[in-house]
């Protein structure tokens, strides 16, 4: 969709409801923020509720509050659910 | 209607009133504000709350106010002594023989009463003295290699 | 033992005596229930006699009327609340169904719920109102079986509820509140690759957290609309934030001071009694305490999820495991919120096998709404996969640590939910399992061995801390998490270490909400790893202060002071004598004022931890009674900061996991009520039930933390289930096809299935 694939993200399954099926899509962002916008646009189901239920795991790092991340070349971004504490 | 009761609580005379239905636990607790002994249960299954009474080991939750009459209580707060801790007490911060210890209190009052009757218990006999002590935190191993530990620095000391 | 090694710090992983320990051995240290303010009265709740009912009425008026009840509340006085989850803390929450699980509004869900509450001048005057007020209720079949609850025809516990699903929204109500499915690769191949194939469908009951201290607050309100609270929770930031939101009130509006918490495992991260306590509070104009009695925490307070798990796994003939599959209900109780997710991304996540898929159920039920317990969802499924692993290895003729060791993740490893494995510790406990000498003892008559692993991930979530330096030179370090297992001790080992002062010099205490920075909930194995970050964080940032102000004092570049073992030192050239933080401190006045530091972080990198247990046990073929006669539990602890603690919370877990497999369960008769709501029949663990629990602590650095500390808390319980159950169909000869398979193992079944096999 958009000319240079930089960061790979990847949805929970919990996420497909909102993606049509998607499970993962490339995408030309540098940092989460972006990365919300165009997803929302991509995917109007998904809102900034929707996406706040998730953590994200940048390059294998899990981040519970990832609202100011920003992403390196060929990023791997999952969405995770968050983990309730016992 | 309240009853007078006097009783001698950790070798103190001790004057209170109560009312018929109501236990020693919570006559220590909610009257005299002597909040060391624990309620877990009230129903006797859980330990937290033991007290001697008259040098029987005993739940308080299953005691009434009014049956401790002209009789001594000693509860957790009597163990140590004189601003040092009890062997017991000793050896249980030794081992980490606790987490949330909320049971210690009951633990300590009970191991002690073992060890007075008895000055080197085996490790099965520990464990089954202490069978009316529940602890949902450290598995007992540690709190069991305490009770040992002071039983044989209580025999030391003896 | 790997890694780093405790020589290369002075205090940390050292066995330090807790520094709020003389407190809680003698009874001093005051918990839940030991707080008493002058005019204090006494709250009691009335709770629903029905697990399913619709409420047409609530008559209060008798009961008010009564000499000293001063107030009554009911969801009346509740504000309204939205239905819908929002994210809230570290999980997601329905305010709505929080709301109704404090007080009912419209229907009653489960035996037990409360529905209104008095407060009175005596406990006794409060229990007596209760039975005065009067509650009409339409009464309704009440949901009790997970599996009937799931199908069309069942009744509704929401009328409104239809499935979420990975497709979105169902169209009709369900009592499934959540489906959801994780995978990677393809099963099917997987299986169609595989010589040996296993399937079988574990069981297990809703348990209890068994925290021996009972819920207990006292709430006092006042006329500018402020409320206190001192009460005992697994965070006191947790207990302001919800009741702010119960009570539709602003966070600042209300303080909360913890008390000593009696255990919590997971049970305490939720709230049942504060709101109500204010409300009643608000009413009579008097401080109100609540403490809950043993029958209303099993009746009323969140459970454990009850579990159908069905695994199936296929493995070749050398022992690679090519599929694997899991179907995982869990039971959420009267609410939606099962702990599904966690237990569908633990279930497999001990493996590398490329195939996996697992579908998850989160079913609503009239029973208590369940709450987090200690590794929440994955002891459930734990317990059938690492015994269908077992059976595997039965089948294969292979050691099941040496399956294991050929299956099991490593750094780099990809995990079913995602991102790659850091450096862990599964390989090294296993490795250290099969070379303990309790792996190579002899086996007696009657006796079974069982092995599992369990993993789970650690949070690490939001802390602060402050050190404040006293004129004497001593460090006060205030957290914000109630210590629930001896945090103070390992909050005071880190401050030693990074501020290079002995112990002695330190003294960790829990602020209340006021006092210090906004912490999350002492749960998901954080406070050592995140707090513990949030005070070294502040550790450096005081020692950078008291450089600076040495630099002044020593007349130097402050670049040239450096922090040595707790004091400033110049270069030796200079000649300046060192400055400890002792003579720093009575300089403060003359060097920018009173020493200061905080800190806070949104801790990263959390460790993830894996525990390998073995277990043997004996039967009693006569009875069916169970003995266990050794147990050894491994667990990649990371840096242990100190030792003994990290012990305890091993043996404290496999514990309680061997009382899950054996004696613990809610037993329901057909009305939905608990018939063994006490200490008695919810028997837990006894001191004369237990061996001693070995333990061996694999210390594997995480890389995300300054002393490579990970979560120690939950991993412990994820094991000893798997390994109980496969260790008594082990030795009743059940071979590689285990019959026992729901728990608890009561000496009943395990009877039944012994006597089966000798036909």
């Amino acid at each position: 969709m958009l000319g240079f694939h930089m960061v790979k993200i990847i949805f929970a399954s919990a996420m497909e409801q909102y993606t049509r099926g998607e499970k993962e899509i490339r995408i030309n962002v540098t940092t989460y923020r972006q990365a919300c916008e165009l997803l929302m646009r991509e995917f109007p189901l998904l809102n900034k509720e929707t996406l706040s239920e998730f953590s994200v795991a940048i390059d294998d790092e899990i981040i519970h509050e990832p609202l100011l991340e920003s992403f390196e070349l060929n990023s791997v971004v999952f969405f995770v659910p968050k983990i309730a504490a016992g | 209607m309240a009853t007078h009761v006097k009783t001698t609580i950790n070798n103190e005379a001790v004057e209170f009133l109560c009312e018929p239905h109501e236990s020693l636990s919570s006559v220590l607790r909610e009257r005299l504000h002597l909040t060391g002994t624990k309620e877990g249960c009230t129903t006797g299954d859980c330990g937290a709350c033991s007290v001697m009474l008259d040098d029987r080991l005993v739940c308080s939750c299953l005691v009434l106010g009014v049956e401790t009459e002209g009789m001594s209580i000693d509860t957790v707060e009597g163990v140590a002594k004189a601003d040092k801790l009890h062997p017991i007490q000793e050896k249980l911060l030794e081992h980490a023989a606790l987490q949330c210890g909320i049971c210690t209190p009951g633990i300590v009052v009970s191991a002690k009463a073992l060890l007075e009757k008895k000055a080197d218990p085996t490790e099965e006999e520990v464990r089954f003295w202490l069978a009316g002590n529940l602890c949902r935190c450290t598995g007992y191993d540690k709190i069991i290699r305490a009770v040992l530990d002071a039983a044989s620095v209580l025999r030391e000391e003896a | 033992m790997s890694g780093q090694t405790s020589s290369e710090y002075k205090y940390i992983g050292t066995r330090s005596i807790r520094p709020d320990g003389a407190d809680k051995v003698t009874g001093r240290a005051n918990y839940g229930a030991d707080f008493f303010l002058p005019g204090m009265v006494h709250g009691k709740i009335l709770r629903s006699p029905l697990a399913h009912a619709k409420i047409l009425s609530i008559d209060v008026s008798a009961a008010l009327a009564m000499p000293g009840v001063l107030s009554i509340a009911t969801s009346e006085d509740l504000p309204d609340m939205n239905a819908g989850t929002e994210s809230a803390g570290e999980g997601e929450v329905d305010f709505y169904d929080f709301s109704c699980n404090v007080l009912a509004r419209e229907k009653v869900l489960y035996h037990g719920q409360a529905v209104a509450a008095v407060a009175a001048t005596s406990e006794a005057i409060a229990r007596s109102a209760l039975d005065k007020i009067v509650v009409d209720y339409e009464e309704l079949t009440p949901v009790l079986d997970l599996l009937g609850a799931q199908k069309s025809d069942s009744p509704l516990l929401h009328k409104n509820q239809t499935t979420e699903g990975p497709k979105g929204k169902g169209k009709t109500p369900s009592n499934i509140a959540k489906q959801m499915m994780l995978a990677r690769g393809n099963v099917d191949e997987g299986f169609s690759e595989a010589d040996v194939v296993v399937e079988k469908t574990f069981i297990s009951p809703i348990v209890h957290q068994g925290y021996i201290e009972p819920h207990a607050c006292v709430v006092r309100t006042n006329e500018s609309n402020q409320i206190d609270v001192w009460c005992s929770s697994q965070g006191h930031f947790m207990v302001r934030s919800f009741m702010a939101r119960l009570l539709a009130m602003d966070v600042s509006n209300i303080k909360v001071t913890p008390l000593e918490i009696g255990g919590g495992f997971g049970g305490k991260t939720v709230i049942y009694l504060e709101p109500v306590a204010a409300i009643l509070s608000r009413k009579a104009g008097r401080p109100v305490k609540m403490v809950m009695d043993r029958e209303e925490v099993f009746r009323a307070t969140g459970p454990g999820s009850s579990s159908i798990v069905k695994v199936k796994v296929g493995a070749k003939s050398d022992g690679r495991i090519v599929a694997m599959e899991a179907d995982i209900t869990l039971n959420a109780g009267a609410f939606k919120g099962s702990p599904m997710m966690p237990s569908m991304m633990c279930v497999f996540t001990p493996y590398t096998c490329p195939n996996m898929k697992v579908t998850g159920k989160d079913v609503v039920t009239n029973t208590p709404k369940v709450a987090a317990y200690r590794a929440p969802g994955a002891p459930q499924s734990h317990l059938a996969a690492e015994c269908v692993v077992n059976e595997i290895a039965k089948r294969l003729n292979i050691d099941p640590i040496d399956l294991r060791l050929l299956n099991a993740v490593d750094e780099g490893s990809p995990t079913i939910y995602g991102p790659k494995f850091k450096a862990i510790g599964l390989k090294a406990a296993l490795t250290e399992a099969r070379s303990h000498p309790h792996y190579a003892s002899a086996l007696s008559d009657n006796q079974g061995r069982g092995v599992a692993c369990g993993f789970w991930f650690n949070v690490g979530l939001q802390s602060s801390a402050t050190i404040n330096i006293t004129e004497s030179g001593k460090a006060v370090v205030i957290t914000g998490n109630p210590d629930i297992g001896g945090s103070r001790a390992s909050m005071a080992l880190m401050a030693a270490e990074s501020l290079g002062i002995p112990l002695d010099q330190i003294k960790p205490i829990i602020g209340d909400t006021e006092s210090v920075g906004y912490n999350d909930v002492t749960g998901g194995s954080r406070t050592t790893f995140a707090s513990g970050g949030a005070v070294i964080k502040a550790a450096e940032n005081l020692i950078q202060d008291l450089k600076r102000r040495a630099a002044k004092l020593m007349d130097i570049d402050v670049e040239l002071v450096q922090w040595i073992d707790g004091q400033a030192v110049a270069p030796a050239d200079l000649d300046k004598k060192p400055l400890s933080l002792a003579r720093l401190a009575r300089k403060a006045g003359a060097t920018g004022g009173p020493l200061t530091a905080t800190a806070t972080q949104t801790a990263r990198g959390a460790g993830p931890s894996f525990a390998v247990n073995i277990i043997d046990v004996e039967v009693d073929k006569e009875t069916g009674s169970v003995d266990v006669k050794r147990v050894t539990v491994l667990q990649d602890a990371g840096k242990a900061i100190h030792p003994s603690y990290v012990e305890g919370q091993m043996q404290g877990g496999a514990v309680q996991g061997i009382g899950w497999a054996l004696n613990e369960e809610f037993v329901y008769n057909e009305k939905g009520v608990m018939e063994n709501p006490g200490f008695l029949d919810y028997r837990i663990p006894l001191a004369s039930d237990l061996p001693m629990i070995d333990t061996v602590i694999i210390e594997v650095p995480n890389p995300g933390h300054p002393y490579g500390v990970r979560g120690v808390g939950e991993a412990p319980i994820c094991p000893p289930m798997a390994a109980v159950t496969s260790a008594v169909n082990d030795a009743i000869g059940c071979g590689a096809d285990f019959q026992l398979t729901e728990l608890p193992l009561s000496p009943v079944k395990v009877l039944d299935a012994a006597e089966k096999l000798m036909g």
